[in-house]
């Protein structure tokens, strides 16, 4: 149990830093800031064909290409029609630059170690390894996530392939 | 037998009768009368005739003797005049007259008169005539004859010659005047006397030398001055009296000389201005002769003397001729006064005119003979003049003695003695025989009168017997005429009146019945009038209710246009609102605008925030002024929101606006259909009105037809009543002309009246009239019939009139 702790504590203090926080469908999420590269407005996107639903397409970001996927539809949220609030934030996952479009974009929040709670595990089942942890910032909870994890590898490759 | 003959002959053989009476009477005034006119045509034509004649010749004789005492007298031609208008219009016709009537006269003695007065008159006239050719003549006065025809023109000789002589005496004083004489020595001396000083030393001859010696033109021009000055007063001395031939010539000549040396005196100034001149130029031009003017000179003076030593002689001269002039004074003074006091005394015969002649006629012998001494001074005219006046003067000296001694006499003035002497004598003898003619015509004149008066006399007794006679049978005659005639006519009188009398009834029922019809009428008139009246209420209802119905149509009309009004308000509210709530789309796009450019910012933020992070320690200032950033970006777009919450308001509210306004638009078009409606039903209402209307004028014309018709009857009805009343007059006169005429027969009326002839009107019940008629009736005149056949007749001409016009008051109701 220690050990346990002691690799939660590791890990939670491991998570500690600045977050960017976003809302996706009213559920604040969190994304660690050093991953993300660059927030812009929405973007007409170009779709790709023989792509999954939640990748949206790509688009045109000052000459260079980058897919665009849609989290909610990746998370299995029913999909919401982009108002003026939908932004698309732009992250570094693995040196792959993509955008994930996202209801709204809240704030930076420094969070501290102390308010960050390990991932529920709801078993073995259900994987959570994409939720870097549970932030609790004046009683809200915000999910706090880990980018590099959201997408497997073959969304990857396809996503190269898309990007190509 | 007298009644049996027409009225005709009765009357003619009545007036007939009257006829000869009338002129039985006139014929034997006629007959007296002649016989009393010829007496006073006796006296008027004859007896006063010739009485008026014989005065009217007394009248023509003392007019006659007043003309010609007048002529006498005064001798002016209207005496003349008067005299023989005298014997033309008084003495001559009288005359004439009388011999007419002298055929006439009863008594023989007058014609001798009248034969004694023809004789006068002729001798009378003749004196007359004698005395008129006499009276102013010369003849009639010899002592004025002798004065005038003898005396008067020698004196006129010796008056004329001795003015002569005075005249010539004054014309020779005055050419020998001694002031005259004196006046013309003294201005001989005084012209000569300049002539001489102009001419000789410092004078004309003087200052000639001196110019010629010496050239200078002050000379020239003194020697012009001095030969004017000369010139001059020889045109003086010329003008001098008693100038003689010598003296004239003498001053030509000096005049001559003055002359010579003035051109003289020109040709050197000539010469001496000339360059060429020479010595014996000049000399030529100096040489003039004086001899002829020194000649002249001399002449002058000479005469001069002659005049001065002539003085003596002058003055005595001139005394002597005073005398003279005294004494030819002297006789003409007295011969003039002496003949002036013999025309005085031959006019007056007073005593003292003829001493004061013998007083200067004593002067004018002395004077005479004073004269005569100093004859030989007098001049030869004078000396004519006085052979003359001496011869006169003989002739002259013996008239007036014999002038006065005829003055003295009684034959002095002839006309006045022939008149007493000659003219009156015979005049007193016609007189007389004219006086005695006169008293005897004055007498027979009286007899015829007292004879006309017997004659008139008896006309008077017979004319009272004839008038007397006349007016006894004129009434015997006419009183059988009338008789004759008034009996027929009564009769027909009383058949007249019975007549009038029916007429009268008939007239009356007429009367009666056009009453009850006129009444009828009238009745009918006044319902008639009664519905008139309410169909004129109906009228002026309808009227009124086309009026209500016109206001009403016009109030919808106006609510129909506020409707329009309204709904157009509405319209432009409803745009305003849409303008609203475009300015406030437009307001919220910008408000977008704003929020998305917050975002952008927030983004920006954000996009710093990762930057800065990404920047690690350095970066720290940077994210401070990024969340900065990120919060002014929530401030605009927390702004922004509340902008646009308050614009969704607002749009909100201009939604409801519109609402409303659509609302108020429906409601509005419904009052504009209600309002449709009611104008609808209004029109409907107004055409039914009108209807009405024409309905009741449509009544009204049926009244007033029904009217008019009414009134129709009721003319007819006063027409009858009218034709009723003119018979009830016809009546009437006919009862007044019968009354007349029973007037005119009987002298009285037989209906009461005063003949008029009016009837009682007939308004009033005709049963009144029926029984005063009857009770006139029966007055009694002797010519009427019996009574009782009157009031039988009365009655049933009364029952007659009813039975002839059968009329009741139940035929006039179905009328």
């Amino acid at each position: 149990m220690e050990t346990q702790a002691v690799l939660e504590n590791e890990k939670t203090g491991a998570m500690e830093g600045k977050y960017l926080t976003f809302v996706l469908s009213n559920e604040e999420y969190g994304l660690e800031i050093l991953k993300a590269k660059e927030i812009i407005g929405m973007m007409d996107i170009t779709s790709v064909p023989q792509t999954p639903k939640f990748i949206k397409g790509v688009i045109n970001l000052r000459g260079k290409v980058i897919p665009v996927i849609d989290l909610r539809l990746k998370f299995g949220m029913p999909e919401k029609e982009y108002t003026k609030e939908t932004c698309t934030i732009v992250v570094d996952v693995q040196g792959l630059l993509m955008g994930i479009v996202v209801d709204t974009v809240s704030e930076v929040l420094d969070i501290v170690e102390a308010d960050i709670e390990p991932p529920p595990t709801f078993g073995s089942n259900i994987e959570t390894n994409f939720i870097l942890g549970m932030g609790n910032i004046k009683g809200k909870v915000k999910i706090l996530l880990n980018i590099d994890k959201i997408l497997s590898s073959v969304d990857l490759a396809t996503l190269e392939k898309a990007a190509a | 037998m007298f009644k049996d003959m027409k009225l005709g002959v009765k009357l003619g053989l009545g007036f007939s009768m009257v006829a000869l009476i009338l002129v039985v009477a006139v014929l034997t005034s006629i007959w007296q009368v002649g016989k009393t006119s010829t007496v006073t045509n006796r006296v008027m034509t004859l007896r006063a005739p010739t009485s008026q004649s014989s005065l009217a010749m007394l009248n023509g004789i003392n007019h006659s003797l007043a003309a010609l005492r007048g002529w006498i007298i005064l001798s002016k031609d209207k005496f003349k005049k008067e005299r023989a208008k005298a014997w033309n219009d008084e003495i001559n016709p009288s005359l004439k007259t009388m011999k007419t009537f002298a055929v006439n006269w009863t008594n023989p003695k007058n014609v001798e008169r009248l034969r004694i007065i023809e004789e006068n008159l002729k001798k009378f006239n003749q004196f007359q005539i004698e005395i008129e050719d006499i009276a102013q003549t010369v003849d009639n006065t010899p002592a004025l004859k002798i004065l005038f025809v003898q005396a008067a023109p020698q004196a006129s000789i010796l008056i004329g010659n001795i003015t002569k002589m005075i005249d010539a005496e004054l014309k020779v004083s005055m050419q020998d005047s001694w002031n005259t004489y004196q006046g013309d020595v003294a201005r001989r001396q005084e012209l000569l006397l300049r002539i001489k000083a102009d001419f000789g030393y410092g004078g004309l001859i003087h200052k000639f030398k001196n110019y010629v010696l010496r050239g200078k033109p002050k000379y020239l021009e003194s020697i012009r001055a001095l030969h004017l000055s000369i010139t001059e007063t020889i045109g003086e001395y010329s003008s001098v009296n008693g100038l003689t031939a010598e003296e004239k010539s003498a001053l030509a000549v000096v005049q001559e000389t003055a002359n010579k040396y003035m051109s003289a005196a020109d040709h050197v100034s000539t010469l001496l201005t000339g360059e060429d001149t020479m010595v014996s130029d000049l000399d030529k031009a100096v040489k003039i002769d004086d001899s002829p003017a020194i000649a002249g000179f001399e002449v002058l003076n000479s005469r001069y003397e002659a005049l001065v030593s002539e003085k003596g002689k002058h003055m005595t001269g001139a005394v002597k001729r005073k005398e003279i002039l005294g004494m030819m004074a002297d006789v003409r003074g007295t011969t003039g006064l002496g003949l002036a006091n013999i025309r005085a005394y031959l006019l007056s015969g007073d005593e003292k005119f003829r001493k004061l002649f013998e007083k200067f006629w004593a002067k004018n012998t002395t004077r005479f003979a004073d004269l005569k001494k100093n004859v030989h001074l007098l001049t030869d005219e004078q000396k004519n003049a006085f052979k003359e006046f001496s011869d006169a003067r003989k002739k002259f000296n013996p008239l007036p003695p014999k002038m006065f001694k005829i003055r003295g006499s009684l034959e002095w003035n002839l006309a006045n003695r022939w008149l007493g002497t000659k003219a009156a004598p015979t005049a007193f003898k016609i007189k007389t025989q004219l006086d005695a003619m006169q008293a005897n015509q004055v007498q027979l004149m009286a007899t015829d009168i007292k004879e006309a008066d017997r004659l008139t006399g008896v006309l008077n007794k017979l004319e009272w017997a004839l008038l007397f006679a006349g007016i006894v049978l004129s009434a015997v005659i006419g009183f059988f005429i009338t008789r004759g005639i008034t009996k027929p006519i009564n009769r027909i009188i009383a058949e007249l009146t019975e007549g009038s009398s029916q007429v009268s009834a008939a007239s009356s029922q007429i009367s009666s019945s056009s009453q009850s019809l006129a009444s009828g009428a009238s009745q009918q008139a006044a319902s008639l009038e009664e519905t008139s009246s309410s169909l004129e209420q109906m009228t002026s209802m309808a009227d009124q209710n086309a009026k209500n119905t016109r206001e009403a149509a016009s109030l919808a009309n106006g609510a129909t246009k506020t409707a329009e009004k309204g709904l157009e308000a509405m319209q432009r509210m409803t745009e305003s609102i849409d303008s609203i709530k475009k300015s406030s789309d437009e307001t919220a796009r910008i408000i977008k605008t704003i929020d998305e450019i917050a975002f952008q910012t927030n983004l920006l933020a954000l996009n710093a925030a990762v930057e800065a992070a990404r920047a690690g320690e350095a970066g720290k200032g940077f994210a401070v002024v990024a969340e900065e950033v990120r919060n002014l970006a929530q401030r605009s777009a927390e702004a922004a929101r509340t902008t646009s919450q308050m614009i969704e308001e607002s749009q909100n509210n201009a939604d409801s606006g519109v609402k409303v306004s659509e609302e108020v638009a429906v409601s509005l078009n419904e009052i504009n259909e209600n309002v449709k409606k009611v104008t609808s039903l209004v029109n409907q209402v107004a055409s039914s009105t009108d209807e009405q209307a024409r309905g009741v004028s449509e009544m009204n014309q049926a009244v007033t037809q029904m009217d008019s018709i009414t009134q129709q009857n009721a003319a007819s009805a006063e027409e009858s009543a009218s034709a009723s009343e003119e018979l009830n007059a016809q009546a009437g006169q006919l009862d007044s002309v019968v009354d007349d005429l029973a007037q005119v027969v009987g002298g009285r009326s037989i209906n009461g009246s005063n003949g008029n002839g009016s009837r009682p009107h007939l308004s009033q019940d005709t049963t009144d009239v029926m029984p005063k008629k009857q009770h006139e009736l029966h007055e009694p005149a002797h010519q009427a019939p019996p009574k009782k056949q009157l009031k039988e007749l009365q009655e049933a001409k009364t029952v007659k009139a009813d039975e002839v016009i059968p009329m009741d008051d139940g035929d006039f109701k179905d009328f």
